[in-house]
């Protein structure tokens, strides 16, 4: 590249001091969506270059809690992309004020009605794309600011002490968000997780464990409190909750003051949307740390058990007088 | 108790622990070197049928005395000789819900193995959590003292390796909070 040697070498000298970001080590879930980002960003570059005509797009992809998005274009306009998405929470969100949401964000992107079978749609001219270099990261954040809307309810209704019912988020098929003010100066959201595998019990039962156990080390941090077989406290009468505690573990955040200020309540939001699929994720990727590891032992264990075998040595023999002969 | 006394008696615990695992497996070891001495017999109830005689079960005078040797309750090994075959099976040291899942899930792992592993047995004895099954075959074509070797080896390896696998799984969970939780502050 075309850098001098110096550039290069603080490069590499500030890299060695910030370290690896920590999506890129993949500890850390990514919260918007990358296929939306690099589709987007893709079809922006290939607009821009005026060799090659730009191809009408359809393209269908999901997302995490069963988000399905839709890229469509048609072959009269090939640059008009219709952004569409649908989700089983997106009503109960709406109702918390996630239209002006979008409409803030978006602004003349968002459209008045959906495409049909999607529940919210953005418009976008990838040969005017606009200035902003951010935009494709801005439009794979849709699902994020759907999701946002109940949450700032909560954090304004904490911050101005008025009253808040309890948001009940049933946002995937078996599992539910519950989003409840405390006080005025916290407040609290309870994952209802399900595990579809037994021992995926106990694996989370050792990861929420330590969760439960960072506070003591580190400062600042929202509460976790976990339980599998009852519902906490606080959803006491809720019927979906009873019916969920069958099945489900229960985990909570208690969220305080420094959270959910204005400073930083974005960041809140972004970080605590993805908890259940980080678990879940962790939960998978032990597993198959245990897996290869099963393996790696099995195979030293082969090792020592062929160094038991016997060599069953020449089977031809030779006599003195030099008549050979097999044994068998 | 001074610092000094605390760690001997810290250090004398963990010896203990240690002498009383060497023991457990030099008994297991002796007692198999006694079990493992298998000639080939023909079976009688069924003509031209060679069968392992531990798991037929239908003359008695070819069964011999079973022997547990056992650590403590969970941890122990059954040997039950006969006359052609000895059937081993190990019940391995769990200590709490994580070890138990992460126990079974081995052993099972194993298990879908045992034509490689060719003295394992694909399901274990009920009540234990692995059993291997060795037969005059076997013995012909195996040494005997390295056969042993092999199955007291694996006891040790099995527990170093659950031990291993819980202590990755803790380092993991407590890796996970920390990250995900800082990135609250």
């Amino acid at each position: 590249s075309e850098m001098c040697i110096r550039d290069r070498y603080q490069r590499r000298v500030r890299g060695c001091i910030e370290g690896p970001r920590k999506r890129d080590t993949m500890i850390l879930l990514d919260y918007n969506n990358r296929i939306l980002q690099e589709t987007i960003q893709q079809k922006i570059e290939r607009a821009q270059d005026t060799t090659e005509k730009l191809e009408p797009t359809d393209v269908v992809f999901a997302d995490f809690d069963g988000v399905k998005f839709s890229i469509l274009s048609d072959a009269n306009k090939p640059s008009l992309l219709s952004i569409s998405l649908t989700w089983r929470a997106y009503l109960d969100c709406v109702k918390y004020g996630a239209t002006d949401l979008l409409k803030k964000q978006y602004g003349s992107l968002l459209q008045g009605s959906a495409q049909s079978g999607f529940d919210v749609t953005l418009q976008l001219d990838v040969a005017n794309p606009g200035s902003d270099k951010e935009l494709p990261n801005k439009l794979s954040l849709l699902k994020r600011h759907i999701l946002a809307a109940p949450f700032y309810s909560l954090f304004d209704a904490v911050e101005k002490d008025t009253k808040f019912d309890m948001v009940s988020l049933e946002y995937r098929d078996d599992e539910a968000l519950y989003l409840k003010k405390i006080d005025k100066e916290s407040c609290i959201v309870i994952f209802s997780i399900s595990f579809k595998d037994a021992d995926d019990v106990v694996f989370a039962k050792v990861f929420l464990q330590e969760f439960q156990d960072a506070r003591k080390a580190l400062r600042g941090v929202p509460a976790v409190t976990y339980s599998q077989k009852e519902a906490p406290g606080e959803l006491k009468g809720v019927k979906s909750a009873e019916r969920l505690s069958q099945t489900n573990g229960f985990v909570s955040f208690v969220l305080f003051k420094n959270h959910i200020d204005a400073k930083n309540r974005d960041r809140t939001i972004d970080n605590i949307q993805t908890f259940r699929n980080y678990l879940h994720y962790h939960i998978k990727c032990s597993k198959g740390f245990l897996h290869q590891r099963m393996r790696n032992r099995v195979s030293s264990l082969l090792l020592v058990l062929n160094r038991a075998k016997m060599e069953l040595g020449e089977k031809e023999k030779k006599t003195i007088q030099g008549k050979t002969f097999q044994r068998k | 108790m001074c610092i000094r006394d605390r760690y001997q008696r810290r250090v004398r615990g963990k010896t203990e622990m240690a002498q009383t695992l060497a023991t457990y497996l030099s008994c297991v070891r002796s007692t198999l070197q006694a079990a493992i001495c298998l000639e080939n017999f023909a079976s009688q109830q069924v003509e031209r049928h060679n069968k392992p005689e531990v798991e037929t079960r239908q003359s008695k005078e070819l069964l011999l005395n079973p022997v547990i040797v056992s650590r403590n309750k969970v941890e122990r090994v059954l040997i039950e000789p006969s006359v052609n075959s000895v059937r081993i099976s190990i019940g391995i040291k769990k200590a709490d819900d994580l070890e138990t899942i992460l126990c079974k899930n081995f052993m099972r792992f194993l298990c879908q193995r045992a034509e490689n592993f060719v003295v394992l047995r694909r399901k274990p004895r009920p009540g234990f959590d692995i059993s291997f099954l060795i037969t005059n075959f076997h013995t012909e074509s195996m040494f005997k003292h390295k056969l042993v070797d092999f199955i007291v080896q694996f006891m040790e390896e099995v527990d170093k390796e659950i031990s291993e696998m819980k202590l990755a799984v803790n380092a993991r969970a407590r890796i996970c909070a920390q990250e995900y939780l800082t990135q609250f502050t």
